[in-house]
């Protein structure tokens, strides 16, 4: 049996250098980061999704499109709904939306096939996968750790599961949303693919007082 | 550091946004002079005043438009740029004369 590697895929997470002593499995014709070897749960995870699929999609017909499609709609802009096959919608603007597979999603759900029911007249594609580095920070603390990179106040009570927020996070633009997986709190990050690098360091960097480290996507799946 | 009240995202620190100049209604560019273009696209009034302009929240890509005092800086209203533009601006090309035609081909 072949070790799955990242270098055996074109496509790659845009910080796949940053592990190299990770288990990985396929996901989408990449290399996702499973868990890091001997390395137990940490209280704090940062975990590389970059690889993981995802498409967006804007425009005055795109709302109704989603809910033709069974997809759960977000009521407000600057929120986001997660259904239970795992599939997350993200609202960022009046008429614009992000479609992403957590992951715990149902493996045979086809994105491609989705993005192409998800077109048409008063459609227009966003692009969010190859431009956007996806990490997630999850776990304990995670207020704590975003209050010394960002402005926005992201504890409970102002920043609740299902909101996101687009600000700037360690001087890097970047959406941040907040949905609990597997009974813990998760913020998922989006920003810029270039700055991917920097941006991993940073949090790191600002998680390491909390006893923070790198993790896989096992981490999400398995509940504490 | 100052606020600014995005009408999308909410109050945040002035660092995120990214000015984009007065908003002034087109002249049709079909139709009107050069002189009227380039005010148009390269000159301010500058005056003291309550001035319209345009903003962008950067890490979300929105533009919208603030009502701003130049002399106090400070910001009285900030809207969604539907509230003015309420259909789509279409532009026709301008039909060239036959006799520059001649001249380029």
């Amino acid at each position: 049996m072949t070790v799955i590697k990242p270098e055996l895929f074109d496509s790659r997470s845009f910080i796949y250098r940053k592990h190299p002593q990770a288990e990985f499995a396929e996901v989408s014709g990449a290399a996702q980061v499973l868990s890091y070897a001997d390395q137990s749960d940490p209280d704090t995870a940062l975990i590389d999704l970059s690889v993981r699929p995802r498409f967006g999609l804007r425009g005055p017909k795109a709302g109704e499109a989603l809910i033709a499609a069974g997809l759960m709609h977000p009521e407000q802009p600057n929120t986001l709904t997660v259904s239970d096959d795992g599939m997350m919608v993200l609202r960022l603007g009046r008429t614009e939306y992000w479609v992403l597979a957590l992951p715990n999603a149902a493996a045979e759900r086809d994105l491609d096939a989705l993005q192409q029911q998800l077109s048409g007249s008063g459609i227009y594609p966003v692009y969010c996968h190859d431009s956007y580095t996806w990490l997630a920070l999850a776990g304990e603390h995670l207020a704590d750790i975003m209050a010394k990179v960002c402005a926005v106040d992201l504890r409970e009570d102002s920043f609740a599961p299902g909101d996101l927020v687009m600000t700037s996070l360690a001087r890097v633009g970047g959406i941040i949303c907040h949905h609990p997986m597997a009974g813990k709190t998760v913020y998922s990050i989006f920003s810029d693919s270039a700055s991917a690098a920097y941006l991993w360091d940073a949090l790191l960097d600002a998680m390491a007082e909390f006893e923070g480290a790198p993790a896989g996507q096992n981490f999400l799946l398995s509940s504490q | 550091m100052k606020i600014i009240n995005c009408p999308l995202n909410g109050p945040r620190n002035s660092s995120e946004f990214v000015h984009g100049g007065e908003l002034r209604e087109m002249p049709d560019p079909n139709n009107c002079t050069d002189r009227e273009w380039a005010e148009y696209v390269f000159y301010s009034d500058n005056q003291i005043g309550v001035i319209t302009e345009w903003w962008l929240h950067a890490p979300s890509g929105y533009w919208f438009i603030a009502e701003r005092h130049t002399g106090s800086d400070e910001i009285l209203r900030t809207y969604d740029p539907s509230e003015i533009f309420t259909k789509r601006v279409e532009f026709s090309a301008k039909a060239e004369s036959s006799q520059s035609e001649e001249i380029t081909a």
